[in-house]
């Protein structure tokens, strides 16, 4: 059947056209430099380079390693910043759980480690897309569940993946997260046979692909659920590895399926993880060679440069980012003075010198972003500064606004890491300039998530995750719906719904970038910028790829030279 | 003597079932909150979702109702379950008790290897360089924090000697040596800092003993130092220094809190400082309610062991 829709998907067609090759690219995420939303623990680094893109400390590049023959066996061992709460993708958010889950587990589809591309992972393609609405995805035959009871090897199905789906949008707050995803978004789906599902939407929902390619949208048996009345103890898909031992607080040993239907891999035989939360602890078990691979802070990036030398290193820009955020508003909440005068809240976000920032906490180990996209999602991203540093002008704009004196304000952050402390310090220095007092009043974080989330504080320092798809990037924050922050303004509700629902790429990539500008131009918080991730690894370890911090955990086609 | 424990052990029922009340107050009366947190990492979540969270893990009742239900779940022997994991509590509680009480009690025991001969070298050496030395060490061990001495640990031996001390968890099921050795860095760690105060204590009691009548005697007897400083004055300075042994066990737990994060421990303290911040009020009431009860055993051994030191204390 035509799929001139798919074509015009972004996800799908850039999956079909523009694939990043896996072989080159294979490798786990260790992206866990994060204990859960908004909160970044370890990962940013103060390395000099502010690169996106990896860099080798040694002469094992990537495209070296693709020249040779994987090796099969092998026992990897990676750190991890922290413990799962559970191992059911459909109820946690910690990036823990899917570095787990991702190698017990496939999805449908899945995202390239780059995060650039969506491709197929139990489905044999991309799915069919006969109109608007309509998602048919072609099943690999012959995919086999872990030889584990109570599944005991069976095949995967078209059911499998309906019942996956359907139990992730189960609408019960606290337990599963992600059900916003397909909850009040699927119409219906059929398998009219083992191999074929069919997901009819509402309406146009332009995300669906990728929250299909999610590693939160994980392959699950019902038959475990059944048994165990959910998956928090028990972690069996069709993954490339089998979960042997979870010990709490310690580490999680996996060792190869090998049943798994992707013919030679997994290549390694025994998976690691090893649970350190302490960075200064983390750095020290790599540099004693404790562990092949490992993402470390800026605190112990150059103890571990200089104390492994031969090691691979790549900084990653962090899905985790820096805003600084002005009063939130709703239809009921409007503005207090003076941010009810857009001169002023231009006028702040001018005062903000981002780089300045970057360079005193983070040793220029980042990236400014300029809207609420990251650069790393290079197609979606804002490409130009449109409300950046500019002091005479910001002064200029308060003396207009009739705020020449300026005014105080408190401002609150999560007290986590020094590093966000210090960024609260420089702020307080930048908007000094322009006369604006900021109270600085750190908090405790379950303190700080009562505050930012009853949406009443004047300045607020927050750190968010951005998503692949921009609808989560969009939607969340400033749709009519949003609740990570509140900015009302009925156009940009209008503009994010619409690119909701575009399939066409072209169109969608347009309102998009009109959305952020208009966003950006209404000036609710400036958009500072995301830190780099440092990821290690030991010369042994072959076709290693960076990810970022939630996608893409799995280490399947990872390889040891010795 | 058996009198005197069961009494005890009845006075100790109120005193836990107030650092219940405390411990279940706090958590709810502290800003942040549980649903909070749970909805924070729910996009779109309504009001209507909240509140159903709020209903289902049982918080829209009144306070005094969820706390007699919780005490009654404590009486039956049910901790609850942690609303993040669904685990049980006492499940959680029954894996990693026994590390941090086996921490512990080798970091209390170091210590007191480390203090009572420095200790007792102290005062029977009085003034000389041996009693400066060991005043200063305890003076050491009590000011440099053991979070601090930690992180040296970690660093600066791999930096300068390209070795590190065990920092992968090593249960019994690696072997007796292996599983000791883990357990030996941190351990010695904490129990230096824990030194300090039972050297100090130890020095100040023995220089009291070491000048009564009976010490007197037994120097006239002509009996040796070791059997004067042994049998005569050490074990009737101890009292005092039990009573901070004591003392010093709230200490220790304290220590494997941050410890335990420092050489990846799969303790209690662990799992503590993780439930406050999530706001897992099960998780966090469950673990004080354990220390509580460690902490009141511990000062009824102390009280017992009175008695068995000086015959003067009577239980009756």
């Amino acid at each position: 059947m035509a799929d001139d829709f798919s074509q015009r998907n972004f996800w799908t067609s850039r999956g079909k056209a523009g694939r990043v090759s896996r072989r080159r690219f294979a490798g786990g995420a260790l992206g866990l430099a994060a204990g859960g939303a908004g909160l970044a623990l370890v990962g940013c680094g103060g390395s000099s380079s502010s690169s996106s893109t990896p860099t080798s400390a040694s002469g094992s590049s990537p495209t070296a390693a693709q020249a040779q023959t994987p090796k099969q066996g092998g026992h990897f061992t990676l750190l991890m910043g922290g413990s799962p709460r559970s191992l059911d993708p459909h109820f946690d958010t910690f990036p823990y759980n899917t570095a787990i889950t991702d190698n017990t587990n496939n999805a449908l589809l899945q995202f390239a480690p780059d995060l650039s591309s969506i491709q197929p992972d139990l489905a044999v393609g991309m799915p069919e897309q006969p109109d608007t609405m309509t998602y048919t995805f072609k099943i690999q035959q012959g995919v086999k569940f872990q030889n584990l009871p109570p599944v005991n090897g069976r095949e995967f199905t078209s059911a499998d993946a309906k019942y996956s789906i359907e139990r992730q949008m189960t609408n019960q707050a606290g337990k599963f997260q992600h059900a916003y995803y397909f909850l009040n978004h699927i119409d219906s789906m059929t398998t009219p046979d083992n191999y074929t599902l069919t997901v009819k939407t509402k309406a146009p929902y332009a995300p669906f692909i990728s929250y299909i390619a999610s590693p939160w949208t994980l392959m699950i048996c019902k038959e475990v659920v059944d048994k165990y009345g959910d998956l928090t103890e028990h972690a069996i898909g069709t993954g490339p590895f089998i979960l042997k031992e979870w010990q709490k607080d310690v580490k999680f040993e996996l060792v190869k399926n090998p049943d798994y239907f992707r013919p030679s891999l997994p290549h390694i035989d025994n998976l690691t993880w090893v649970i350190v939360p302490d960075p200064a602890t983390a750095a020290t078990l790599f540099i004693s060679k404790g562990v092949d691979a490992a993402v470390l802070g800026q605190s112990d990036l150059q103890r571990v440069k200089s104390g492994r030398p031969d090691a691979n290193v790549q900084d990653v820009p962090s899905q985790f980012w820096k805003e600084f955020r002005m009063p939130p508003t709703t239809a009921a909440q409007p503005y207090p003075k003076p941010f009810d005068d857009i001169r002023v809240r231009e006028a702040i976000v001018r005062a903000v010198n981002k780089q300045q920032i970057l360079d005193l906490v983070y040793s220029s180990d980042g990236v400014p972003t300029f809207g609420p996209i990251l650069p790393i999602y290079k197609q979606w991203a804002l490409t130009q500064e449109l409300a950046g540093f500019d002091l005479q002008k910001a002064k200029t704009l308060m003396g207009q606004a009739g705020q020449s004196s300026g005014f105080a304000g408190d401002m609150i952050w999560a007290s986590t890491t020094p590093q966000l402390d210090q960024i609260s310090e420089v702020l307080k220095q930048q908007l000094a300039k322009i006369n604006v007092t900021l109270n600085l009043k750190p908090m405790e974080l379950a303190a700080y998530y009562n505050q930012t989330y009853s949406y009443k504080y004047t300045f607020s320092q927050h750190t968010p995750l951005n998503s692949p798809d921009p609808d989560e990037n969009l939607s969340s924050y400033f749709g009519r719906n949003a609740t990570y922050f509140k900015h009302y303004n009925t156009a940009i509700f209008d503009i994010v719904d619409k690119q909701a629902t575009e399939l066409d790429t072209a169109k969608r990539q347009q309102l998009v970038q009109d959305a952020q500008k208009m966003i950006v131009q209404d000036f609710p918080m400036s958009f500072m910028f995301t830190t780099n991730n440092h990821n290690f690894t030991d010369p042994r370890v072959k076709d290693w790829f960076w990810s970022t911090d939630l996608y893409n955990g799995r280490v399947e086609k990872v390889w040891l030279s010795s | 003597m058996v009198d005197y424990i069961v009494r005890r052990l009845l006075l100790a029922i109120p005193t836990v079932i107030l650092v219940i009340f405390m411990s279940f107050m706090v958590m709810r009366l502290v800003p942040g909150d549980l649903v909070d947190q749970m909805m924070a990492e729910r996009p779109y979540a309504t009001q209507a979702d909240r509140e159903a969270l709020r209903k289902n893990l049982g918080l829209d009742r009144p306070l005094p109702i969820q706390f007699v239900t919780y005490l009654g779940d404590v009486a039956r022997g049910r901790l609850g379950k942690s609303p993040w994991t669904g685990r049980d509590v006492s499940v959680e509680l029954r894996s990693r008790l026994p590390v941090t009480a086996e921490f512990g009690t080798m970091a209390v025991l170091l210590g007191l290897i480390i203090a009572l001969p420095i200790g007792v070298i102290s005062a029977i050496r009085q003034d000389t360089l041996r009693d400066y030395s060991a005043r200063s060490f305890a003076i050491l061990a009590l000011s440099v924090p053991y979070f601090f001495t930690g992180t040296l640990l970690i660093v600066f031996p791999e930096k300068w000697f390209g070795w590190s001390p065990p920092l992968i968890y090593k249960g019994w099921s690696a072997g007796i040596g292996n599983h000791l050795y883990y357990y030996f860095f941190p351990a010695l760690l904490l129990g230096f800092s824990l030194a300090g105060g039972v050297m100090r204590m130890t020095r100040t009691m023995m220089l009291e003993v070491l000048r009564q009548d009976y010490v007197r005697t037994a120097w006239a007897k002509g009996l040796r130092e070791r059997s004067v400083i042994l049998r005569h004055a050490l074990k009737n300075a101890l009292i005092p220094v039990i009573t901070i042994i004591g003392l010093q066990v709230s200490a220790a737990i304290g220590g494997t809190i941050i410890l335990e994060s420092i050489f990846n421990m799969p303790g209690i303290g662990r799992f503590l400082v993780t439930a406050i911040l999530e706001r897992d009020y099960p998780s966090v009431q469950g673990v004080v309610l354990v220390l509580a009860i460690v902490v009141v055993l511990v000062n009824l051994i102390v009280d017992v062991s009175y008695g068995m030191l000086d015959p003067r204390v009577s239980h009756a």
